[in-house]
C-alpha cells in the first residue's frame, strides 16, 4: 500500500517549503510535490512605483542572496532606459557580486547543507590524532588540523551531545541515519570547518559592505551606476577588500574544496546521492564581469544531459505558467506580459505518515488542482535546471579554459566521470567549483579596476532622464548564486506598469506544468528509495543540494 | 487728521460727503505686518530647507553654514509668528477692541449675506451690509488660514523638538514625539508641514488680490486701513 | 546639574542591576545546562580577558558608564538560562542573516545557537515533524520563560492563509499568536514584524501587519531592514540586565538604539549645515563626501543608530557608501519616504488615473493650484475692470 510523507517545514533553507511524496511498499517515491506556503506579492507592490525605488524593494525578495535582486532589478531599469553605466561601476558591482557568491556558497555548504552529510554525533568519537593526519589527504594546507584544535571541538560539542535537549538547534535531527557515510574523523574535520565558516561568512560580508554600506541588503547601487565613489577611490578600502578576498580564497581552496572532495570519496557509492536527475536540461546566463567583454560565467543551454553541445539562450522563449500554482491566470505568458493575481485554493483534508510512523490526519496537496505559490517557468516549453552546476556545465562544454581546468582537476581527484555530475553530489560539487572559480579568478576584476582608476577614470555614475511620455521595457538577466535570474519591467507614465521576476528557485522548485512535466525538485525525488520514512534525510539532502530559496521562488 | 477718537465717526473738514472711520489700531496693524513678513520669510527659508536651491562657494571644508543659517532664520521667524498668532487669537476671543471682528460671526450664520456677498464677487449683486469688519467669505478664508497656521505651528514644533533637544525643545520633546507617532512618523510630519505651506501661499495670493480689488473697487479704502488704520466711506 | 542627575540615575540603575543579577543567579538552572556561558566561552578558546573586553564594549554600546562592565559580565554569565524561539513569518531572512553577522564569533553562536536557540528554521538541524516537535517541546518546557523573537510580517488577508507551516497547514498568524501567549518577552525583529514591512507596502496584497497588531502581549520592536546585529543582541541584553522591558519610544523601539535620528550623528552633518550637497551621484560633491540630502537622504526623519554603530563590525553604513538613508527603521517607510533618490518634497502620490496623475508631487500640486488661482484672479480682475461691481 502506498504511503504519503509530508516534510513541512523543510528547514535549513530560506523560506517556507513543503515537500510531499507518495512511496510504495518498498519506500520508493512514486509521486513527488514541492509546494511553497507563503506569498508576499512584491510584483503587485512594484506596480505604480517610481522605477528608482523598485530595485531596493525587489532586494527585499531575499536577504540571503541579498544583492542579486537589487542588481538585476537595477539592470532591468538601465536596460529599459538605455543606460550604459561607467566601466568602474561595472567592476565595483562585480566585486560585490563576488562577495555575494562566496558568502552564499560557503553558508549554504557549511550551515545549511553540511548536516545532511556530516553526522556531528559521530564526530565526537573521532581520534583527534588520526583526524589531524587525515586532513592532509585532501589538501596540502588544511584549515582545520592539529590535535589540540580537534580535541577542543570534540569537548565543546560533546557537552551538548550528552544532553539531547541541550543540543538546541541540533536537537531531534537524524543523527546515526543509515545513509551517513563519513568516518568519525572525517565528520570531525567537517564539523571544525562548520565552526570556522561562521567566522568566514562574517568576513566575506564585510567585503561586500566595503562597497555596499552594509550586508545584508547593501545600499550603494543606483540606476546609472554605483554611489560608493569615495570607497572606490580610497586605497585603504581597496586594500582591505583584497586582503579579505585572499583569506576567503584560501578557505575555499583548503576547506570547502577539500571537504567536497572528501564527501565525494565517501558518497560516490551511496545510491540516494548518486541517483540520476529527473530533469537534465540546464541553462545559465553570462555574468560577473572581470574586464571589458570578459565574463566569468558563460551563457548557454544543455539539453537532455548531452555534454557534446550547447545552445544559445533566446530570452523570448521564456514563459511562466500557473496551472498548478495559486494564481488566477493559468496560461503560459512571457514575463513582459506576466500576471500575478492570487487564487489560493489551499490544501485538502487527508492522511499521511506522522512522526511515529502511524497514519495521522493532515492537510495534503491536491495534485489535480493548484498546490504551490511558485509558478512554473519553462524554456521553449521545457523545464530547466539552473544553478552553479548548470553554469559550470555550460562553460565546461563550451570549452571555457578557466572552467575546463578546474572541472577536470576535480573529476580526476575525486575519481568520478563527468556523468557523475548529474546527481545530488554533482550539484553540491558544482557549487563548490563555482566558488573556486571565483576564488581563483575574481581578483582579475579588482586589478582591472585599479588599472582603470590609475588611468584617471573616476566616473561611477551617468545621468539619465525618465521621459513620462515614453513607454519603456527592459530586462536584467544573469546568473546569481542559485542560477539564472531575470527581472522584467515595463515603464509607462514614468512609473512601473508591469513587473515580473523569474527566479532561479522558481525554475527549480516550480510545480508541474499543464503537460504534466515536473520541475527539477519534483523530478529528482521520483524513484528515490527512502530508508526510513519517519526520518526522511534522503529527501532533505536532495532538496538541499539545490540551495532552496523560497522567498526568492515566490516573492 | 484726528485719530484719537477711536471707533467713532470722525468728520474731516472740506470733505463733506466722505467720512473717515478708525478701523484698525496701530497694534493691530503692526501685528498684521509682523505676520506678513514672517510668512514671507518662513516660506522662502522653508523652501530652502526642503530643497537647498543655492549653494555656497565651497572649497570642500564646511565653514559658512548656509543651511544652518537658513534654518535658524526659519526657526526665529517661526517663533515670532507663533507669538503674534497666539496674541491675535487671544485678542479675537477676549479683546474688547476686537468686538467688531467677533461681530462678523453674526453674518456667517445669515445665508442672505452669504448669497449677497457671493453675488457681489460675481459682479451681479450689491455689497451686503455687514455687522462686523469681515464679510462671511473673508471670514471663512481667515478661519481656513488659521487652521493652516496652527497645523504649521504644531508640525513645526514637532520638527523643532527633534532638531534642538535642550531648553524649550527638550521641554516639549515628549508630547511632540507622541504627536509625531500619531501622525505616522517624521516623514509625514514634514510632508504635512510642506503641503500646508502651499495652502498659506494660496491664501496670501487670494488675500492680496482681494485687498487690492477692494481698494480699487470697494471705495472704502481697506488698503489704506491696514497701512494707516483709517477707512473711508460715503456719508449716510 | 545635568551630570549630577545622571549620576543619580546610574546609581539607582546599578542597584536595580545588582538585584537583577542576584535574582537570575537564584533561578534554578534550566535543565541540562551544566555550564555557564563563561565556561563555555573558555572552552571555545576565549580567555576571560576577551570576555571582559566584550562586556566592556556592550556596556559602552548601551551608553552605560564603565563601572557597569563587571555587572554586564555577570548578567551574561547567567544568560544561558534563557531559551529562545525564533519564528519566520512573511519575511526575506535578511534579519536572520543580520544575526549571523554578530561579531565576536563564539559569543554569538553560544548565546543564540549553541545554548538556548530552541527553534530557528534557518539554522536548526531537524525538519518536518521533528522540527514541529522541537517547537512544541520548547513552548511546553519553558512556559513563561522563553523569549520569542519574530522575523517577518503577519499576513492576515484571506483569513491568514497566505502563510501556512507544517503538515497540519497551521496558519502563520496562529503560530505567532500561540507562541506569544507564554513568552517571557517578545521581540519583533526587523521592520517586517515591527511594522508590517515590505509586504505591507501599498496595496498590501496579503494584509500583512505588525506582530503587535495580532497579540495583546507587549512587543518590543527592533526595526530596520534588517536591523544591525548590535541592535538585536543589545535588546536581548537589556532584558537580561533589568528583567523588564527596556525604555521604549512611541513606537515601542528601545530608546537606547532608536532615540536619535540618523541625521543627528551623521558624519556628513557638517556639510548639511554648510549647505554643501551632492547634486548628482558621482559628481565632485560625491567624491568630497558632501551631504546626501538632495539626492534623497531620509536621515532627518529616521530614528536609528546606524550613524553610530554602523554595520558589519563597523565596516560601513548606507551614508558612508554615498547612497543616503532610506528610512528603513520607520513605519511604512516604503510608502511615506517618497522617491528614494529625491528629497521628500518630491514624494510621488499614487492617484486614480491609472498612473496618469501619479507624478504629482507636493510642489507640483502647489504650483498647479497656484497657476489656476492666478488665471482665475486675472480673469476676475479683467471682467471687473470692464464691468465694475455694484455698489
Ligand atoms: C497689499 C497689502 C495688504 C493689505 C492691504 C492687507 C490687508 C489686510 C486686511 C485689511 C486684513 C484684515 C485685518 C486683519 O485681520 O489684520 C488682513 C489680514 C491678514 N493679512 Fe493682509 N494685507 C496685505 C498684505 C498681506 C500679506 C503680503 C500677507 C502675508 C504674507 C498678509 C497676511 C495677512 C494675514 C495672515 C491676515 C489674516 C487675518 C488675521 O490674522 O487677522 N497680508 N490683511
Ligand atoms: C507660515 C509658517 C511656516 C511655513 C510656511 C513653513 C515652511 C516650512 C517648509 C516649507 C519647510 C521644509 C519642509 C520640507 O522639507 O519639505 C519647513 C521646515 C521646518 N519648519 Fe517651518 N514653516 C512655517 C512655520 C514654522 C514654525 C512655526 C516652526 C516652529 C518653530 C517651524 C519649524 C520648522 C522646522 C524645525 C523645520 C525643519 C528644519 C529641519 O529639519 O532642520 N516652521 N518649514
Ligand atoms: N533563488 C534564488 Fe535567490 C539566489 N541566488 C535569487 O535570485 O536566493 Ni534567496
Ligand atoms: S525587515 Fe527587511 S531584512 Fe528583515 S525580514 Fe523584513 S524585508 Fe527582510
Ligand atoms: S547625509 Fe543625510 S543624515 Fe547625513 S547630514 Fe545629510 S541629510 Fe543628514
Ligand atoms: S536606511 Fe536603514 S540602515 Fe540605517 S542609515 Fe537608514 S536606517
Ligand atoms: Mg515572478
Amino acid at each position: 500500500m502506498s504511503k504519503r510523507v509530508i516534510v513541512d517545514p523543510i528547514t535549513r533553507i530560506e523560506g517556507h517549503l513543503r515537500i510531499e511524496v507518495v512511496v510504495n511498499d518498498d519506500n520508493i517515491v512514486e509521486e513527488a510535490y514541492a509546494s511553497s506556503t507563503l506569498w508576499r506579492g512584491l510584483e503587485v507592490i512594484a506596480k505604480g512605483r517610481d522605477p528608482r525605488n523598485v530595485p531596493l524593494l525587489m532586494q527585499r525578495i531575499c536577504g540571503v542572496c541579498t544583492y542579486s535582486h537589487y542588481l538585476k532589478s537595477t539592470m532591468a531599469m538601465e536596460d529599459a532606459l538605455g543606460i550604459k553605466i561607467p566601466y568602474n561601476a561595472e567592476l565595483v558591482r562585480s566585486l560585490m557580486d563576488q562577495a555575494l557568491f562566496l558568502h552564499d556558497h560557503i553558508v549554504h555548504f557549511y550551515h545549511l547543507h553540511a548536516l545532511d552529510w556530516v553526522d556531528i554525533v559521530s564526530a565526537l568519537s573521532a581520534d583527534p590524532v588520526k583526524a589531524s593526519e587525515l586532513a592532509f589527504k585532501y589538501t596540502d594546507f588544511p584549515i582545520a588540523t592539529g590535535t589540540d584544535d580537534f580535541a577542543r571541538v570534540i569537548d565543546t560539542v560533546g557537552k551538548f551531545a550528552k544532553h539531547p535537549q541541550g543540543l538546541g538547534p541540533f536537537a531531534n535531527a537524524y543523527w546515526g541515519h543509515s545513509t551517513y557515510r563519513l568516518t568519525p574523523e572525517q565528520n570531525l574535520i567537517a564539523l571544525s570547518h562548520y565552526l570556522k565558516a561562521l567566522e568566514m561568512q562574517r568576513i566575506v560580508a564585510q567585503m561586500q559592505a566595503i562597497f555596499g554600506g552594509k550586508n545584508p541588503h547593501p545600499q550603494s547601487l543606483v540606476v546609472g551606476g554605483v554611489t560608493c565613489v569615495m570607497d572606490m577611490l580610497d586605497p585603504a578600502r581597496m586594500g582591505e577588500f583584497m586582503v579579505k578576498f585572499k583569506k576567503l580564497a584560501d578557505f575555499v581552496n583548503n576547506a570547502y574544496y577539500a571537504d567536497v572532495l572528501m564527501a565525494a570519496e565517501m558518497y560516490k557509492t551511496e545510491p540516494s546521492v548518486m541517483k540520476p536527475m529527473g530533469v537534465k536540461n540546464f541553462m545559465a546566463f553570462e555574468s560577473m564581469m572581470l574586464g571589458r567583454k570578459d565574463y566569468l560565467f558563460d551563457s548557454g543551454i544543455i539539453m537532455n544531459g548531452d555534454l557534446t553541445k550547447t545552445f544559445d539562450v533566446d530570452i523570448s522563449k521564456i514563459t511562466e505558467e500557473a496551472t498548478h500554482s495559486w494564481y488566477a491566470d493559468d496560461e503560459a505568458l512571457h514575463p513582459y506580459d506576466g500576471k500575478t493575481n492570487p487564487n489560493h485554493t489551499g490544501f485538502v483534508d487527508g492522511e499521511s505518515i506522522g512522526p511515529d510512523g502511524n497514519v495521522v490526519h493532515t492537510k495534503n496537496i491536491d495534485p489535480e488542482g493548484k498546490y504551490s505559490w511558485i509558478k512554473s517557468p519553462r524554456y521553449d516549453g521545457h523545464p530547466m535546471e539552473v544553478g552553479p552546476l548548470a553554469s559550470t556545465l555550460v562553460s565546461y562544454v563550451k570549452g571555457n579554459k578557466r572552467v575546463v581546468k578546474i572541472v577536470n582537476d576535480f573529476l580526476e581527484k575525486a575519481g568520478v566521470p563527468a556523468a557523475a555530475l548529474f546527481s545530488t553530489l554533482g550539484r553540491t560539487a558544482g557549487r563548490m567549483l563555482q566558488a573556486k572559480l571565483i576564488a581563483d579568478h575574481g581578483l582579475t576584476a579588482f586589478n582591472n579596476l585599479i588599472e582603470n582608476i590609475k588611468s584617471g577614470d573616476t566616473d561611477t555614475c551617468v545621468p539619465y532622464v525618465i521621459d513620462k511620455d515614453k513607454e519603456y521595457k527592459g530586462v536584467g538577466i544573469g546568473d546569481v548564486p542559485r542560477g539564472m535570474l531575470s527581472h522584467w519591467v515595463r515603464i509607462k507614465n514614468g512609473v512601473v506598469e508591469n513587473y515580473q521576476a523569474v527566479v532561479p528557485s522558481t525554475w527549480n522548485a516550480g510545480p508541474m506544468d499543464a503537460k504534466g512535466q515536473r520541475g527539477p525538485y519534483e523530478g529528482d525525488l521520483m524513484g528515490l528509495k527512502i530508508a526510513d520514512i519517519t526520518q526522511p534525510l534522503e529527501i532533505i539532502r536532495i532538496i538541499h543540494s539545490y540551495d532552496p530559496c523560497i522567498a526568492c521562488a515566490v516573492h | 487728521m484726528k485719530t484719537n477718537n477711536k471707533n467713532a465717526p470722525d468728520h474731516v473738514a472740506g470733505e463733506q460727503d466722505i467720512e473717515q472711520e478708525m478701523e484698525f489700531s496701530a497694534n493691530y496693524r503692526w501685528q498684521h505686518w509682523v505676520r506678513a513678513v514672517s510668512i514671507v520669510v518662513l516660506t522662502v527659508t522653508g523652501f530652502y530647507i526642503a530643497e537647498p536651491f543655492v549653494a555656497p562657494i565651497s572649497d570642500g571644508t564646511p565653514t559658512n553654514f548656509m543651511q544652518a543659517i537658513f534654518r535658524s532664520v526659519h526657526i526665529v521667524f517661526g517663533f515670532l509668528l507663533t507669538a503674534v498668532i497666539i496674541g491675535k487669537s487671544y485678542l479675537f476671543v477676549f479683546g474688547r477692541k476686537h468686538k467688531m471682528e467677533r461681530d462678523a460671526l453674526k453674518d456667517i450664520i445669515n445665508p442672505k449675506i452669504w448669497i449677497q456677498q457671493i453675488g457681489y464677487y460675481l459682479l451681479i449683486c450689491k455689497h451686503p451690509k455687514l455687522s462686523g469688519v469681515y464679510n462671511p467669505l473673508q471670514f471663512m478664508a481667515y478661519v481656513g488660514f488659521y487652521i493652516m497656521i496652527f497645523v504649521l505651528i504644531i508640525t513645526g514644533f514637532i520638527l523643532y523638538a527633534n532638531v534642538y533637544h535642550e531648553g524649550f525643545g527638550g521641554l516639549i520633546y515628549e508630547p511632540m514625539r507622541y504627536l509625531e507617532e500619531m501622525m505616522g512618523g517624521l516623514a509625514i510630519v514634514r510632508q504635512v508641514h510642506h503641503i500646508t505651506t502651499w495652502g498659506v501661499i494660496l491664501f496670501v495670493f487670494g488675500h492680496v488680490y482681494m485687498a487690492v480689488y477692494n481698494a480699487v473697487f470697494g471705495k472704502e479704502g481697506a488698503m489704506d486701513a491696514i497701512f494707516s488704520g483709517m477707512k473711508w466711506h460715503k456719508k449716510h | 546639574m545635568l551630570a549630577e542627575s545622571k549620576d543619580a540615575t546610574y546609581d539607582s540603575l546599578q542597584k536595580a542591576f545588582e538585584q537583577r543579577v542576584e535574582q537570575l543567579k537564584r533561578l534554578p538552572a534550566m535543565e541540562n545546562k551544566d555550564k555557564s556561558i563563561e565556561e563555555a566561552i573558555e572552552e571555545a578558546g576565549f580567555s576571560r580577558r576577551d570576555f571582559m573586553k566584550w562586556s566592556a564594549s556592550i556596556t559602552a554600546m548601551l551608553s552605560l558608564p564603565a563601572t557597569f562592565t563587571p555587572l554586564v559580565a555577570e548578567a551574561v554569565k547567567v544568560a544561558d538560562r534563557l531559551p529562545i524561539i525564533w519564528l519566520h513569518m512573511a519575511e526575506c531572512t535578511g534579519c536572520s542573516e543580520a544575526l549571523l553577522r554578530s561579531a565576536n564569533p563564539s559569543i554569538d553562536s553560544l548565546i543564540f545557537d549553541y545554548i538556548s536557540l530552541e527553534y530557528h528554521e534557518t539554522l536548526m538541524a531537524a525538519s518536518g515533524w521533528q522540527a514541529e516537535q522541537n517547537l512544541e517541546n520548547a513552548m511546553h518546557k519553558y512556559k513563561g520563560r522563553y523569549i520569542l523573537m519574530v522575523e517577518g510580517g503577519i499576513p492576515t488577508g484571506n483569513e491568514g492563509s497566505y502563510l501556512t507551516i507544517g503538515g497540519h497547514g497551521k496558519k502563520g498568524k496562529d503560530i505567532a499568536l500561540d507562541t506569544s501567549k507564554d513568552a517571557a518577552a517578545i521581540f519583533a525583529i526587523g521592520t517586517c514584524s515591527s511594522f508590517g514591512g515590505v509586504q505591507a507596502a501599498a496595496p498590501n496584497p496579503t494584509g500583512a501587519v505588525a506582530l503587535s497588531e495580532i497579540t495583546n502581549r507587549p512587543v518590543i520592536n527592533v526595526p530596520g531592514c534588517p536591523p544591525s546585529e548590535k541592535n538585536i543582541v543589545g535588546t536581548l541584553l537589556h532584558y537580561l540586565l533589568y528583567g523588564t522591558l527596556p525604555a521604549l519610544d512611541a513606537y515601542n523601539r528601545p530608546k537606547w538604539a532608536y532615540r536619535l535620528r540618523i541625521h543627528d550623528l551623521c558624519e556628513r552633518r557638517g556639510h548639511f549645515d554648510a549647505g554643501e550637497f551632492v547634486e548628482q551621484f558621482g559628481d565632485q560633491g560625491a567624491k568630497d563626501g558632501f551631504c546626501l540630502y538632495k539626492v534623497g537622504c531620509k536621515g532627518p526623519y529616521t530614528f536609528n543608530n546606524c550613524s553610530k554603530q554602523k554595520f558589519n563590525q563597523g565596516t560601513s553604513w548606507p551614508i558612508q557608501a554615498g547612497f543616503g538613508c532610506m528610512g528603513c527603521s520607520e513605519p511604512n517607510f516604503w510608502d511615506t519616504m517618497g522617491t528614494v533618490n529625491e528629497p521628500l518634497k518630491d514624494r510621488l502620490y499614487h492617484t486614480v488615473f491609472g498612473g496618469l496623475g501619479a507624478d504629482a508631487t507636493a510642489d507640483k500640486i502647489g504650483i498647479g493650484i497656484l497657476t489656476a488661482t492666478a488665471v482665475g484672479i486675472a480673469a476676475h480682475a479683467a471682467i471687473s475692470a470692464v464691468k465694475p461691481p455694484k455698489e
